[in-house]
């Protein structure tokens, strides 16, 4: 971790000198759970390309009454399934893509994508949405489905979207062919 | 190096292996049992039920891995993230295959062999496949009928439980069943519109399995996890680890030996009997050399018969058994990959809950009391009936994201009930569906490994697309919409069911084995698994494997004692 990283991630300098002494306090742990999450144990990513999976992720699967792709750890699922299982034209597909989500925030917003406001991050991610929908239909064979592929898989197979969001039980006990469906859950 | 010496060698651990282990033992033999892969243990081995985010891909595989080192193994539906490590490394059991004549050769090697990720469909054969080769003239007459190895289903049926119902069919005989597991609706649907149909010449049961639909013989009921092939904690399912190697294990007369790839068989002139077994240690590459009074080769099919192929001497320069001309010959597999499926109406209220691992069976109707002009024997069709759920699965594919787009997806989408079947169809013995030793390729362990020349002929292409066409017939009979039909011409293989080329007979000018899988040329020699059927019937074949082997223990045990060994 580099210090530059390091500022970046806490904001910036001018952004501690308005802090009390306990809130700087706080921001140790937060930092120091970010860092964890945002490094990479592959080193396929590097730390801006991770961060900006992060943001992108939390985006597509935010925090609401169930954690988001953030608290479930989807960057590091994608990070692995590019780095081993895409072969090498849609591994560079995908860090181009991460490219074009920050030129699309800076040109908007005048920051990098992990920057952004989320509003604005949103209406980054539709643009890009549109554009891969324009280009094929279903938006097939895109930076856009693979992200949102990744990001979807990534976070209902992690542990706190199998037990918290999906809530599937483990051990059905019994089969039942042909059992009455009360509406949702 | 010490000689140790065992009344019985029992070479393979899985169906057949597990089976021989048990009831030589439990007779009082002391058995060594020589298991070529690593040793099992259920606590840290079966990873059923493992959620996905206890593997690094999810489920989705080590890729990489898959394409480097198990490009065959991958094939298989069950070799997945969670069983991946019960199939073996192709690089380091390789096999060779004519070019344009592939045959994907599916292996597990470990204690518990294929065994701990089966199919685990149990169908008794019937005197319509025992007389089938001598009723129509393809391959040798078996040495045996239904009534001798009837007795040798009902016990290990009892032993190892199975679910199914009784239907009374003089082809596809009963057994001791547990009780069946449910049908799903459009399962019960599709039954009673066959019997409207069709007024008992074509019914419907559910999948005769060897999964626990009640406690038995101190095992639990299955818990409809669904995944069976990774392993399971509560032994719910058969498997030799579980069940048979355990009794084995617990008489004290048996020990189990794994990283012992067996090169061949011990051949003595001077007793003119096979005195042991020629084992090249797994991990070292060391040779040792067990003792035994008898063997039972319970490899797998094509294993057992590459050891006798390999045990040559000469006393037997084309390998033991070879004495006949055919030892490797008359390879067998089932068709499958031919079916239809449709849409079923209705049942808009209901879904399924929970994951059954069975299916539905329909039995045989070709060629049993009719004569079909186009092809001889016949085939099942396994399936069954399902309704689509849509979960977040659909959201990859549909446009947005977000809070809104979270909350939406936790309702489920029910789509339409569907009901498919699938066909599996007899092969013809034929002898130039053989395996040869290759001249040039050995393995890891540097034992020469078979050249696999099998593919399907007329009568198996005929009945493929037979199968195919009246899947849709009779789903159309019973009322589905949107039927659609396929015939993939899979290569064979990769039904799993590979057996022949060591097969039982009358006479040791035709066969290699007699009606008590002695092989003629070395009566101390018991081979009992695949590699002993003399036809293929179109039944999931281990039960009969169970049988055949539990019969041949006793024999054997019977042999002995009478010092006739």
């Amino acid at each position: 971790m580099h210090r530059r990283d390091l500022l970046r991630l806490l904001g910036g300098l001018s952004a501690l000198a308005g802090l009390s002494p306990d809130e700087l306090l706080a921001l140790g742990p937060a930092t120091h759970a970010r860092l964890r999450d945002e490094t990479s144990p592959l080193g396929f990513f590097d730390n801006h390309q991770m961060r900006t999976v992060v943001a992108a992720a939390e985006r597509i699967v935010p925090r609401t009454d169930t954690p988001g792709a953030t608290e479930a750890g989807c960057a590091r699922f994608i990070e692995r399934i590019v780095a081993d299982h895409y072969d090498a034209p849609r591994q560079k597909r995908f860090l181009a893509g991460l490219v074009d989500l920050d030129q699309r925030a800076s040109a908007r917003t005048q920051f990098l994508f992990v920057d952004a406001l989320s509003v604005d991050q949103d209406a980054v991610l539709t643009d890009v949405e549109s554009a891969a929908y324009a280009a094929k239909p279903d938006g097939a064979d895109s930076f856009w489905r693979d992200l949102k592929y990744l990001t979807l898989y990534g976070y209902y197979t992690s542990e706190v979207g199998v037990t918290q969001e999906l809530k599937t039980p483990r051990f059905p006990g019994r089969f039942d062919g042909a059992m009455p469906i009360t509406g949702g859950r | 190096m010490p000689r140790a010496t065992w009344d019985a060698i029992v070479v393979g651990s899985g169906i057949a292996g597990g089976w021989a282990a048990k009831e030589l033992s439990e007779k009082g033999l002391r058995v060594l049992v020589l298991e070529a892969g690593r040793s099992i243990d259920p606590a840290r081995d079966f990873l059923m039920n493992a959620p996905a985010y206890e593997f690094d891909y999810r489920y989705l595989g080590d890729q990489q891995h898959l394409r480097t080192r198990q490009p065959v193994q991958r094939k298989c539906y069950a070799c997945d993230e969670g069983a991946t490590q019960f199939f073996v490394d192709d690089v380091d059991n390789p096999y060779t295959t004519p070019d344009g004549r592939p045959f994907d050769w599916i292996r597990g090697r470990q204690v518990g062999g294929k065994s701990i990720m089966w199919g685990r469909q149990c169908y008794r054969m019937s005197d319509l496949d025992f007389e089938a080769n001598a009723k129509d003239g393809h391959g040798a007459d078996w040495p045996i009928r239904y009534r001798d190895i009837a007795p040798w289903y009902d016990y290990v049926e009892q032993y190892a439980g199975i679910s199914g119902e009784r239907l009374g069919l003089a082809h596809l005989p009963d057994g001791p069943f547990l009780p069946p597991m449910p049908y799903s609706a459009s399962e019960q649907w599709f039954r009673d519109g066959l019997a409207r149909a069709y007024g008992g010449a074509r019914v419907l049961t559910i999948g005769r399995v060897a999964v626990l639909s009640q406690a038995h013989n101190r095992r639990a009921a299955c818990h409809y996890c669904g995944d069976c092939h990774r392993g399971c904690s509560t032994a719910s399912y058969f498997n030799s680890v579980q069940t048979t190697l355990a009794d084995a294990l617990a008489t004290g007369r048996c020990q189990i030996r794994p990283f012992s790839v067996v090169h061949s068989l011990r051949w003595d002139d001077a007793t003119g009997k096979v005195t042991g077994v020629n084992v090249v240690d797994g991990q070292t590459n060391a040779a040792i050399d067990f003792r035994a009074k008898i063997v039972f080769v319970c490899a797998s099919a094509l294993e057992s018969t590459r050891i006798l192929l390999n045990s040559r001497s000469r006393a037997h320069p084309e390998g033991l058994g070879g004495s006949s001309g055919v030892l490797g010959r008359y390879l067998m597999d089932h068709t499958m990959q031919h079916g239809a499926s449709g849409d079923v109406a209705g049942f808009e209220g209901v879904r399924t809950y929970g994951a059954r691992p069975n299916g539905i069976y329909l039995p045989r109707f070709r060629n049993v009391t009719d004569r079909h002009p186009d092809f001889l024997r016949g085939y099942g069709y396994q399936g069954g009936g399902s309704r689509r759920i849509e979960g977040w699965g659909r959201g990859t594919a549909e446009r947005g994201f977000g809070a809104e787009f979270k909350h939406a997806l936790r309702v489920p989408r029910y789509g339409t009930w569907r009901m498919s079947l699938g066909g599996f169809g007899e092969c013809l013995p034929h002898p130039d569906n053989r395996v040869t030793l290759d001249p040039t390729v050995t393995d890891r362990w540097g034992i020469p490994v078979l050249h696999i020349d099998m593919q399907w002929r007329a009568n198996e292409t005929a009945m493929m697309q037979d199968a195919e066409v009246q899947a849709a017939e009779m789903l159309e009979a019973a009322g589905c919409t949107n039927v659609k039909t396929y015939n993939n011409q899979t290569p064979p293989g990769l039904t799993i069911h590979e057996m022949g080329t060591a097969r039982m007979g009358k006479s040791r000018k035709d066969s290699v084995l007699n009606r008590w899988n002695q092989v003629w040329d070395a009566p101390n020699v018991f081979v009992t698994d695949g590699a002993a059927m003399a036809s293929s019937g179109c039944q999931n074949p281990s039960v009969t494997y169970m049988a055949l082997t539990a019969r041949a223990a006793d024999r054997a045990v019977r042999l002995l004692n009478r010092k006739e060994l």
